[in-house]
C-alpha cells in the first residue's frame, strides 16, 4: 500500500546543534542519582579486604576480631563464601576467538573480522573477563580482592576490613616487565587478529631506504581512575536480582552475573541511568558485582559495595605497560618503503589481554612492507583492559613519534612527511574509506594553528626563558557500529519516548538520542523523552569503542523513522484526519504537525492522531544492524593535533598552553557535547603525555601510587587553550545518521603531538612516557 | 477500615517502598521514577466522579502538578490496565495502575484513600492516609515544589506552535475513568525525619550521639558515631546525595560542600565537628526552580560530562568568586585546581565561571551565597 | 578507622590536659589527620576538637601585629587566611606564596596553621598499613630504601628512614627564622624556633617534632626580618597545581646595590625535616647577587645530600629551583 521512503531532512533539525545537555540540570543540582545512591531500605554496607601479597595462597584469615565489630554481619572468605555455579577459574585464559569476533568494542577485532559478524558488545570478549570472586585461594597480584566485609554501616565495614588477618603461602611473584618471560608465539592472541601480520617485505624495504629510523618507545601502566569509583548496590527479591551498577555495559554485568549464579539472564535486572565516567574501566564486569550479589543473598539484605580509590588500582583493570619498536624506512623524497612495529606489553596472570598498539600502522600510511608484531609478558598485577583509545592511543604515541624522527631525519616538515605518504584507500585491504577527510585536518589545525610561524630547529624558538617547542600528530580510531535496539511510543501530548539499554557515562548520549529521534519524528527535541540504562530496555552495546553515535543512534533514528511512518499512514487512513487520504509521500512533518503537499491549509497533529486512537499510545520496536557498507569500506576516523608546548630550560617545567585539533568523525550530532569528547580526550592526552603512570613496588607488586594525590592527572590549571574543529563529512556507511563516533579518538596522536613538541623546543627526544621533568633535567 | 493493613502507614521520612508492575511487555519500578518527584495516589472506596468538588480538586493538582517538570502522578486503584497518559508540555505523565492490594499493603494503605509525595530521591516527603476531606491542592502543590528536583527532560521554551493535546475534555474524560480521591491537608515534613529513622537504623554503640547539623538552612538531627565523616553523613544518613564521592581523602574535591560560606571538603571532616555551623549543599544552592547562575552557566559552556565531580566544581566555583583571586582565566585555572574532573571538562569550567563573573561584574552585584 | 571519643575542648587548659592523654589526637581542620585515619595509619583512641577555642579566645586564630614590627598568626588561623591577609603578602611575600602553591582552596579553608606545620609525610609506605615502615610502626624496616623513591628525601635521611617532610608553609618559617608557641599540659607556654620544632628521623623516625603529648601550638611568629620583604616561595611538582613539591625554594634576601646582606634560604620536598641551609646562606652573604654566588650557594646546600635510586634527579632539580629562587628574587 506504501512504499518506505526516506523522510525529508526536517526544516529546522536540530542535529548537529550545540544544544544543552538534557541531563545538565540533574547533573548540576546533584539530582542525578549513580550506582551507590539509590534509596534501597534496610541497606547492608560491604568493604572489600585485599591481598597484600602478589603471588600464592591465602592459607587462612583470621575473622574474629573482624567479627566483634558492632554491627558486622558477616565476613566472607575464599574458604567461607558459597560457591558459585558459573564463576569461570582464574588461570591464564586467553580471550576465547569466538569472543574476539562478537565482541563490538574489541579494538583489535574489530578491523579484519569485519563488523558483519559482530554481536551485541556485551556478549563479546568482556563478559567473558575472570574475575576474582573468592572461588579460590590464589592470590595473583597484590590487592586482590580476597574477602568481604558485610555491616550495618560503612564506619562499621571498613573497621572490620582492617581486622581481617590474613596469613598467605608466598610463592615468587613475577614484577619485573624486563625479565619476566615472554608468552611463547603461539601464545599470544589479540582479539580477534594474528600476533605477526605482514604485507609485502619489510627487510627489502628497509634495504632500499635511503634514510631509517629504529626506536623503542614505552608506555607505562596507568589506570583509568573515573570520578567515580566502582559501586555495586545489589537487591535480591526472590531468585530476581536487580543491581544498581556503575558501568559501562549493563548487558555484559546482567549476562556475566547471571552466569555466575546460574541464573538466565532475565532473572537479573541492570540498572544505570548515570555513571561517571568509566573511560574503558566500567566496559564490563568485575569482581564487585557479583561479589556484592553473593553478598545480598547471603545476608538477605541489599548490600551496597563502593570500591575505595585505592581498589581502583588492580581490580578494575588499567593500561598495560606497552614497549613498541618502530622501524621506518624512506626514501630521500619522504616515500615510506617499509614500516616495522613490535608491540609488547604486560597482562596478568589471570587473563590474557593484549594491548592493540599497532592497529593504526597498519592503515594509516601508504607503505607497501609493514610487518606489525605482539608479544606479551605475565605479571603479577591486575588484568589490563580497554582504557581510552586502547591500542591507538599507546600505538599512536610511538608510531606518531617515529614519524617525527623520521621528518628530522629527512630535513622534512613533519605534515609534509604524512601528506607525502597519504593513504587514498586502506593500504591493509585495498578497501576503499567510507570517507576520509585527514588532509583537511591537517589544513585545518595547521592554519589555526600558525604551523607556518614554526622554525624546525629544535631550540630555536624561546618567549624569554621560555623555550618554544612546536609538534604535531595524526590521530586516528575505527568507525564502528554494533546492533542495537530501540524502543518508541507516541504519546497522546504529541510527545515520544525513546528508550534503549545503552548508558550514559558522560557522551551526552540522552542529548544526542533526543536530538536524532526528534528530527527523524519531526518534533523538537524538547518533545522527546529519551530513557536509558536499564535492561530491560532493548539491548545496545556497551559504551565503549565510540560506537554509541553509530549504533545506539541508528536504532535511535530508525526507531524514530518507523514511528513517524506508522503514524502518518494513521493519518492517511484515518477518515477523521484532515489528512485522510494524503499520499504518504507527500506528508511532512514540522513540529508534530502533518501537512500533505495536495492538501493546503490542512493538518493534522501527532498528538490528535493519539487522541483520536482512543488515547493509545502508538508503539514501535526495531532492532538494527549494520548493513553490507561494513564490507565494501574501511571505516575510520581521523584527526590531526598540533601542540605548542613551553619548556622551562632549568626546571624541565613542560606547558601545554595550546592545542589546535581538527577531526573528521563524521556527522556531528550535538557540536556542544562532541567539543566536549574532543577537549576531555585532548586531557588525557595531556595526563597520558606528562603525568600518568602507576607505580608497582619492584618486590611486592605492591600498587605503590594509589591515590588521586600520586597518581597524578591533569588538574585545571594544566590545560590551556583548546581549540577544536570537525570537519564535517556525513559518513552513512557507518551509520544510519552518518555519525562515526567521538568518544576515543580525541586521545589519540596527543601525546606524540606533545612529545614531538618537547623535542622541538629542547632537543630532547623523550621515548618514554609520561614526559616527567627529570627526563629532560 | 484496615483490613488489608500489615504495617503502619509510611510516615514522611520514611524511604518510599518499591515496587514492580507489568507494563507495556516490561517490567518497571517505583525506584524508575527516581530523579522526578512523584505523587502516588491510592484511590478511596469513596471516590466519586460525579462530585463536581473531587474532580475539580483534582483538575487543580494536575495543574499544580504540571508547573514542576517531571513530576509524575502515579495512581493506584481505579480501573483499567497500565497506562501513560501526558499533559501539557511539562512532559507530567500519569502512569495509572489497577488496584494493587499488595502495594497497598506495603504502604500500609487499606481500603481508604491516600496520597503521598515522594521526593526526587525516593523518600515520602509528605502524605495523607485516612478518611478524606477534599481540601485545596495547594498543600500538595507545595510540597511537590519542595521536594520537585529537576528532571532530565526539561522542557524548554515554545518550539513552534502549540500542541493541541492536552485539552480539558480529553483530561477530565480520563480522570472519569481511573478516578482519584484524597485530601491534602497536611503540612510539609522535612527531610530531618528520614535521616532521623535511618540513623535509628544504624546499630547502637557506645558513640552514637545526637547531631544536629544546618544543612541549606534546615536541621538535620541525626545519630551518628563521631568517626562519621560530613560526606558519609550526608549521603548515607541524610540521603543528601549531591555530594559526592570521588576519593574520600581529599584529593578530588567532588565532595565540596560551603560550611559558613566557605568552600571545605566534606570527606575530611567529622560531622560532629560541624555542629553549629552553617552548611551548604549543591542541593542548597538553587531558589526552588531557580538555578543559581554558577549552574546555569555550567549547563551552557558544558562545563561536564559524566557530571560525578560536577557538584564539587559547582561548590568550588561560587565559593571562588568570593576569594580574592585575580580575574585571568589563570587565576580560575588555579583556584579551581583543587576540582579534579576526569572528563576533562576544564575549558568549560573556565568559561562559566568567567561567564559568571562578568555578570556579576555587569550588575554590580556581589556573589549569592 | 576505629572508632574514638570525641571531645569538643571549650578552653585551652582542659584541652592539652586531656591532650597528654596516650593515644589522643587534636583535630582542626582534620585534613591530615582524618586522612590518616581512614588508612588507619593513625588510630587515636580520643579526638580533642580543638576549633572552639578559638571562638573563646579569638586570638588563638588571628593574625596579629608584634610590637617589633612582627606578625603574630594564631595555630587556629586558617591557611586561607594567612595566605591573603595584606599585611602577610606586603611584608612577608614568600608565606603567602608557600600557602597559595600548597594543597587546594578548599583545604586551605579547612587547614590551620599549627596543624600545617605539623602535617605527616606522603611516603607511599607510611601511609600503607600494609607495608613496613619505621615511622609507623617502629622497628618494622623502612620499605621506601630499596623500593619505589623518587618522591622521598635526600637530605636529613637516616637508614631507617628517607620519608620527606611535605610541607610548604613550614619551608618558608625556617627560613624566616619564626618562632613556635606551645601550650603545654603543665600550664607552661613554651617559645622555640621553629627550625627546632622537627627533628631528622636518625634512629627514631616515629619521633617527628619535639612536641610533648598534649602540646598545642597556640601562634606562630613572623619575625621583624628587612629581607622578609624580599623573599620568594618556588615550587616545582609534577604538575601545575595540587601536587607535593619535588623541590621547592623559600628565600628571602636584603639588598644593598646588587650586595647580600642577608639571606635565608629554606628547601622543601627533598629533606626528612623544612630545611633550612645555612651554608647557603653563608655563601651568600657579602657577595655579589651574580649566577656564580647562586651556583656556589646551591651546591653547598646540597652537598649532603644522598640520593636513592629514583630521586637523585632532585639534587640537580633542587640546585637549580634554588638557583631560579634567588635569581627572581634579586632581579
Amino acid at each position: 500500500m506504501t512504499m518506505y521512503r526516506k523522510p525529508k531532512p526536517p526544516r529546522r533539525a536540530s542535529l548537529g546543534q550545540p544544544l544543552d545537555r538534557v541531563d545538565g540540570r540533574l547533573k548540576v543540582t546533584g539530582g542525578a542519582r549513580y550506582a551507590a545512591e539509590f534509596a534501597v531500605p534496610n541497606v547492608a554496607h560491604a568493604v572489600i579486604v585485599t591481598s597484600t601479597i602478589a603471588r600464592g595462597r591465602v592459607k587462612s584469615m583470621d575473622t574474629s576480631a573482624a567479627e566483634k565489630v558492632p554491627g558486622v554481619i558477616r565476613v566472607f572468605t575464599p574458604f567461607s563464601a558459597p560457591r558459585l555455579p558459573g564463576a569461570p577459574k582464574p588461570g591464564p585464559h586467553p580471550p576465547s576467538q569466538n569472543a574476539g569476533a562478537a565482541q563490538g568494542g574489541g579494538p583489535q577485532g574489530r578491523q579484519r573480522q569485519g563488523q558483519g559478524g559482530q554481536g551485541p558488545a556485551a556478549r563479546g570478549a568482556l563478559s567473558m573477563r575472570v574475575p576474582t570472586v573468592l572461588q579460590d585461594d590464589g592470590v595473583r597480584y597484590n590487592g586482590q580482592p580476597i574477602g568481604l566485609v558485610v555491616a550495618d554501616t560503612f564506619e562499621h565495614a571498613r573497621e572490620a576490613a582492617y581486622l581481617v588477618r590474613v596469613r598467605y603461602e608466598y610463592e615468587t611473584a613475577v614484577i619485573d616487565w624486563s625479565t619476566a618471560a615472554l608468552n611463547k608465539p603461539e601464545d599470544v592472541h589479540p582479539l580477534g587478529g594474528e600476533r605477526t601480520v605482514t604485507r609485502g617485505d619489510v627487510a627489502k624495504g628497509l634495504a632500499g631506504a635511503a634514510v631509517t629510523v629504529d626506536h623503542t618507545y614505552i608506555t607505562p601502566l596507568e589506570n583509568h581512575n573515573p570520578m567515580e569509583v566502582h559501586s555495586t548496590l545489589a537487591q535480591w527479591e526472590g531468585d530476581s536480582l536487580t543491581l544498581y551498577e556503575s558501568t559501562q555495559g549493563i548487558t555484559s554485568v546482567r549476562n556475566t552475573v547471571a552466569r555466575h549464579f546460574g541464573l538466565t539472564p532475565d532473572k537479573v535486572r541492570v540498572v544505570a541511568y548515570f555513571t561517571g565516567g568509566g573511560f574503558g574501566s566500567k566496559g564490563g564486569p568485575w569482581s564487585h558485582e557479583t561479589l556484592a550479589a553473593m553478598a545480598a543473598r547471603e545476608v538477605e539484605r541489599p548490600v551496597k559495595l563502593v570500591l575505595t580509590r585505592r581498589q581502583m588500582f588492580g581490580p578494575v583493570g588499567g593500561r598495560p605497560r606497552t614497549e613498541q619498536r618502530v622501524t621506518l624506512g624512506a626514501t630521500s623524497d619522504g616515500t615510506l618503503t617499509a614500516i616495522r612495529h613490535h608491540s609488547k606489553s604486560t597482562t596478568s596472570t589471570i587473563e590474557d589481554w593484549v594491548e592493540p598498539a599497532t592497529s593504526q600502522t597498519r592503515m594509516l600510511y601508504e607503505c607497501p612492507n609493514v610487518e606489525t608484531q605482539y608479544d606479551l609478558v605475565r605479571v603479577n598485577v591486575g588484568t589490563p583492559t580497554f582504557m581510552r583509545a586502547p591500542g591507538e592511543s599507546t600505538g599512536t604515541f610511538a608510531l606518531e613519534s617515529a614519524m617525527d624522527e623520521l621528518a628530522y631525519a629527512l630535513k622534512m616538515d613533519p605534515v609534509a612527511l604524512r601528506l607525502k605518504n597519504y593513504a587514498e584507500k586502506d593500504p591493509e585491504s585495498g578497501k576503499p574509506w567510507s570517507s576520509k577527510s585527514l588532509r583537511e585536518c591537517y589544513a585545518s589545525a595547521a592554519t589555526r594553528f600558525g604551523w607556518s610561524r614554526r622554525t624546525p630547529e629544535p631550540r630555536s624558538m624561546r618567549d624569554g626563558r621560555w623555550l618554544i617547542g612546536y609538534g604535531m600528530a595524526t590521530a586516528t580510531y575505527p568507525a564502528r557500529r554494533a546492533p542495537a535496539g530501540a524502543v518508541a511510543r507516541m504519546m497522546p501530548n504529541g510527545t515520544a519516548w525513546v528508550r534503549a539499554g545503552t548508558q550514559e557515562i558522560g557522551c551526552g548520549t540522552y542529548t544526542s538520542m533526543s536530538q536524532i529521534a526528534a528530527d527523524a519524528l519531526g518534533i523538537a527535541p524538547a518533545h522527546v523523552r529519551f530513557e536509558l540504562g536499564s535492561t530491560d530496555m532493548p539491548e545496545n552495546p556497551a559504551s565503549t569503542g565510540s560506537v554509541t553515535a553509530a549504533s545506539t543512534g541508528s536504532a535511535v533514528h530508525d526507531v524514530a523513522v518507523a514511528l513517524r511512518q506508522k503514524l502518518v499512514q494513521l493519518a492517511i487512513s484515518d477518515p477523521q484526519s484532515p489528512l485522510h487520504g494524503a499520499i504518504e509521500s507527500d506528508v511532512r512533518v514540522v513540529d508534530g504537525r502533518l501537512t500533505a503537499g495536495g492538501l493546503l491549509g490542512k493538518s493534522d497533529t501527532f498528538a490528535a492522531l493519539i487522541v483520536r486512537n482512543g488515547d493509545q499510545p502508538v508503539e514501535v520496536t526495531v532492532a538494527s544492524r549494520p548493513g553490507a557498507d561494513a564490507q565494501q569500506y574501511s571505516m575510520h576516523s581521523f584527526g590531526a593535533v598540533f601542540t605548542e608546548v613551553r619548556v622551562d630550560p632549568d626546571l624541565a617545567i613542560v606547558r601545554v598552553p595550546r592545542i589546535v585539533t581538527a577531526h573528521a568523525v563524521g556527522r556531528i550530532l550535538n557540536a556542544k557535547t562532541a567539543r566536549s569528547q574532543i577537549v576531555g580526550g585532548v586531557v588525557w592526552g595531556v595526563g597520558m603525555a606528562l603525568e600518568e603512570e602507576t607505580l608497582i613496588d619492584p618486590r611486592t607488586g605492591r600498587y605503590v601510587n594509589a591515590d588521586l594525590a600520586e597518581y597524578h592527572v591533569p588538574v585545571n590549571a594544566d590545560i590551556g587553550t583548546i581549540n577544536t574543529a570537525f570537519i564535517e563529512e556525513p559518513d552513512e556507511h557507518v551509520s544510519t545518521v552518518g555519525a562515526k563516533g567521538v568518544g576515543e579518538i580525541g586521545i589519540t596522536g596527543v601525546a606524540a603531538s606533545i612529545a614531538n613538541a618537547v623535542y622541538h623546543a629542547t632537543g630532547k627526544r623523550v621515548r618514554e612516557l609520561p614526559i616527567r621533568l627529570e627526563r629532560l633535567l | 477500615m484496615r483490613s488489608l493493613n500489615d504495617r503502619e502507614p509510611i510516615q514522611p521520612g520514611d524511604d518510599a517502598p518499591d515496587f514492580a508492575f507489568a507494563y507495556g511487555g516490561a517490567t518497571h519500578r517505583l525506584f524508575d521514577f527516581r530523579g522526578s518527584p512523584v505523587v502516588l495516589a491510592f484511590h478511596g472506596a469513596e471516590w466519586d466522579p460525579a462530585r463536581a468538588e473531587h474532580i475539580e480538586t483534582y483538575n487543580k493538582l494536575i495543574a499544580s502538578l504540571g508547573g514542576v517538570a517531571g513530576a509524575r502522578l502515579l495512581q493506584i486503584g481505579g480501573a483499567g490496565p497500565w497506562r501513560d497518559l501526558s499533559f501539557t508540555d511539562a512532559a507530567l505523565s500519569l502512569p495509572v495502575l489497577a488496584a494493587d492490594s499488595a502495594v497497598a499493603r506495603q504502604y500500609g494503605v487499606g481500603s481508604e484513600p491516600a496520597v503521598f509525595v515522594i521526593d526526587a530521591g525516593g523518600v515520602v516527603r509528605w502524605s495523607q492516609v485516612g478518611p478524606m476531606s477534599l481540601v485545596s491542592p495547594t498543600d500538595v502543590a507545595r510540597a511537590i515544589s519542595v521536594v520537585a528536583a529537576p528532571f532530565v527532560h526539561e522542557p524548554t521554551a515554545s518550539t513552534g506552535e502549540p500542541n493541541e493535546a492536552p485539552s480539558a475534555g480529553w483530561t477530565r474524560r480520563d480522570f472519569v475513568a481511573t478516578a482519584l480521591a484524597a485530601a491534602f491537608a497536611l503540612a510539609l515534613r522535612p527531610v530531618e525525619a528520614h535521616a532521623e529513622r535511618a540513623a535509628r537504623l544504624a546499630a547502637p554503640a557506645s558513640t552514637v550521639r545526637p547531631v544536629t547539623l544546618t544543612v541549606n538552612g534546615r536541621q538535620l538531627s541525626l545519630s551518628l558515631e563521631p568517626r562519621v565523616t560530613l560526606l558519609d553523613a550526608l549521603r548515607e544518613y541524610a540521603g543528601l546525595t549531591g555530594s559526592k564521592k570521588g576519593c574520600d581523602h581529599g584529593q578530588c574535591g567532588a565532595c565540596t560542600v560551603h560550611i559558613d560560606g566557605r568552600r571545605e571538603l566534606s570527606c575530611l571532616t567529622f560531622a560532629v565537628m560541624q555542629e553549629g555551623r552553617r552548611i551548604t549543599t549543591i542541593e542548597g544552592l538553587a531558589s526552588g526552580e531557580q538555578l543559581h547562575p554558577m549552574q546555569q552557566a555550567f549547563i551552557t559552556n558544558d562545563g561536564f560530562q559524566c557530571g560525578y565531580c560536577t557538584s564539587g566544581q559547582v561548590m568550588s566555583a561560587v565559593a571562588v568568586l568570593d576569594e580574592p583571586w585575580g580575574p585571568t582565566d589563570d587565576d580560575v585555572r588555579e583556584a579551581m585546581s583543587g576540582n579534579i574532573c576526569r572528563c576533562g571538562a576544564y575549558p568549560g569550567i573556565v568559561a562559566a565561571v568567567q561567564e559568571v563573573r562578568r555578570a556579576q561584574a555587569t550588575n554590580g552585584g556581589g556573589n549569592r551565597q | 578507622m576505629i572508632d574514638f571519643e570525641y571531645i569538643r575542648a571549650t578552653d585551652l587548659a582542659s584541652a592539652v590536659g586531656a591532650g597528654a592523654a596516650a593515644s589522643t589526637r587534636f583535630v582542626a581542620g582534620g585534613t591530615n589527620l582524618i586522612d590518616l585515619m581512614k588508612l588507619d595509619v593513625e588510630r587515636p583512641s580520643h579526638v580533642i576538637d580543638i576549633n572552639d577555642l578559638a571562638r573563646r579566645d579569638p586570638s588563638l586564630a588571628a593574625i596579629s601585629e608584634l610590637p617589633d614590627g612582627g606578625i603574630r598568626v594564631g595555630g587556629l588561623a586558617r591557611m586561607r587566611d594567612v595566605a591573603w591577609d595584606a599585611r602577610v603578602r606586603e611584608r612577608y611575600p614568600v608565606v603567602s606564596q608557600s600557602l597559595l602553591l600548597a594543597a587546594s582552596g578548599q583545604l586551605r579553608n579547612m587547614a590551620t596553621i599549627g596543624g600545617n606545620v605539623l602535617q605527616r609525610t606522603r611516603c607511599p609506605y607510611f601511609r600503607d598499613t600494609a607495608m613496613p615502615c619505621n615511622k609507623r610502626e617502629p622497628g618494622s624496616g623502612c620499605s621506601a630504601i630499596h623500593g619505589i623513591n623518587r618522591t622521598e628525601a635526600v637530605l636529613g635521611t637516616s637508614e631507617r628512614c628517607i620519608a620527606t617532610y611535605p610541607g610548604d608553609l613550614a619551608v618558608a618559617l625556617v627560613a624566616l627564622g619564626a618562632t613556635v608557641h606551645v601550650h603545654s599540659p603543665n600550664g607552661q607556654e613554651r617559645a622555640l624556633p621553629i627550625a627546632n620544632l622537627h627533628v631528622v628521623p636518625g634512629a627514631h623516625p616515629e619521633v617527628e617534632t619535639v612536641l610533648r603529648p598534649g602540646e598545642l601550638i597556640t601562634a606562630i611568629d613572623l619575625p621583624a626580618l628587612a629581607a622578609a620583604r624580599r623573599s620568594l616561595y618556588l615550587k616545582v611538582r609534577d604538575r601545575a597545581s595540587y601536587a607535593f613539591a619535588l623541590a621547592s625554594a623559600a628565600v628571602a634576601v636584603e639588598l644593598d646595590g646588587r650586595n647580600i646582606r642577608d639571606a635565608r634560604v629554606g628547601l622543601g620536598g627533598i629533606a626528612t625535616k623544612p630545611w633550612r641551609s645555612r651554608e647557603a646562606e653563608r655563601l651568600l652573604v657579602g657577595k655579589q647577587a651574580t649566577e656564580q654566588t647562586f651556583r656556589a650557594a646551591a651546591d653547598a646546600a646540597l652537598a649532603a645530600a644522598r640520593p636513592q635510586r629514583d630521586n637523585a634527579f632532585k639534587v640537580t632539580l633542587a640546585k637549580r629551583t634554588l638557583i631560579r629562587a634567588l635569581t627572581e628574587v634579586t632581579a
